[in-house]
């Protein structure tokens, strides 16, 4: 019988965004969980992924933009995480976002496996990721991944445009 | 909202005192039962004046629900979920950041 693991994903709105775009790809979530179940079921044998939590952190550049992006996740049972523009920095996001990895690894189930997603820039979240105590699944443009993280023992990545397409 | 209410109070009592000068408070707030906002007031050392940050968590109740319990390291009982059978256009929009 398959062993089924608990998977979490956080998603840094501005990244995707942008690097969706200039992949010349859409922004598709529905794609990007549908891609991240994929790529996680081909490397595991005989595990099923089951995607438990979705967060997406955004900063939006005027009040109410993104709101139709937000309004379709939480239909979606995604968690959003907004940020006021002009209060907070592409850092503010990656912390709080860390922070919630660091939770969400903490308080994993220790019955069923635990998978931690982060569609995120490698170089912002660098650091943080590398350090991490368990295997980071890292979904990103490979072409321009951090160095560190390529080398990183416990960071796999993933690329953006196979996840999306 | 009761549970949400409880989750919330519950979660401000768990926020460490700041041992920084320049956090001067930070608190949990439940504006509605799909929303909750985190607060975080700081004090410009050389001005004295202060700037709000916060940050809106929205979700379905249960959805913002387990992510309190995880947060404050309660056992969750989240719904299993299959990703979402239709992709939307979503993405296209410039609305998204």
């Amino acid at each position: 019988m398959p062993i089924k693991r608990e998977v979490h994903i956080f998603v840094d709105g501005n990244y995707l965004y942008h690097s969706a775009r200039a992949l010349g790809l859409k922004q598709d979530f529905a794609a990007l969980e549908r891609g991240v179940v994929r790529e996680l079921a081909k490397q595991w044998s005989d595990v099923v992924p089951v995607v438990v939590s979705k967060h997406f952190y955004t900063r939006p550049p005027t009040a109410g933009s993104g709101a139709p992006v937000a309004s379709w996740l939480r239909s979606h049972d995604w968690v959003t995480h907004t940020y006021h523009y002009d209060h907070s920095t592409q850092d503010t996001i990656c912390t709080h976002l860390v922070h919630d990895l660091w939770d969400s690894y903490c308080n994993a189930s220790f019955e069923i496996p635990s998978a931690f997603v982060v569609v995120a820039g490698s170089g912002t979240l660098g650091y943080p990721l590398h350090e991490f105590p368990h295997t980071i699944e890292l979904v990103c443009n490979e072409d321009t991944a951090n160095r560190l993280l390529l080398e990183s023992p416990n960071v796999k990545i993933h690329d953006l445009k196979k996840v999306l397409s | 909202m009761g549970k949400l209410q409880d989750a919330i109070e519950t979660l401000n009592k768990s926020i460490p005192v700041s041992a920084s000068t320049e956090i001067e408070q930070s608190y949990y707030q439940l504006l509605s039962d799909d929303t909750f906002a985190l607060t975080t007031v700081r004090r410009d050392v050389s001005g004295g004046r202060t700037q709000e940050h916060k940050v809106l968590v929205q979700g379905s109740e249960s959805a913002i629900l387990t992510y309190i319990e995880r947060k404050l390291g309660l056992p969750t009982t989240p719904k299993a979920k299959n990703p979402a059978p239709v992709a939307p256009e979503v993405g296209a929009s410039k609305d998204a950041d």
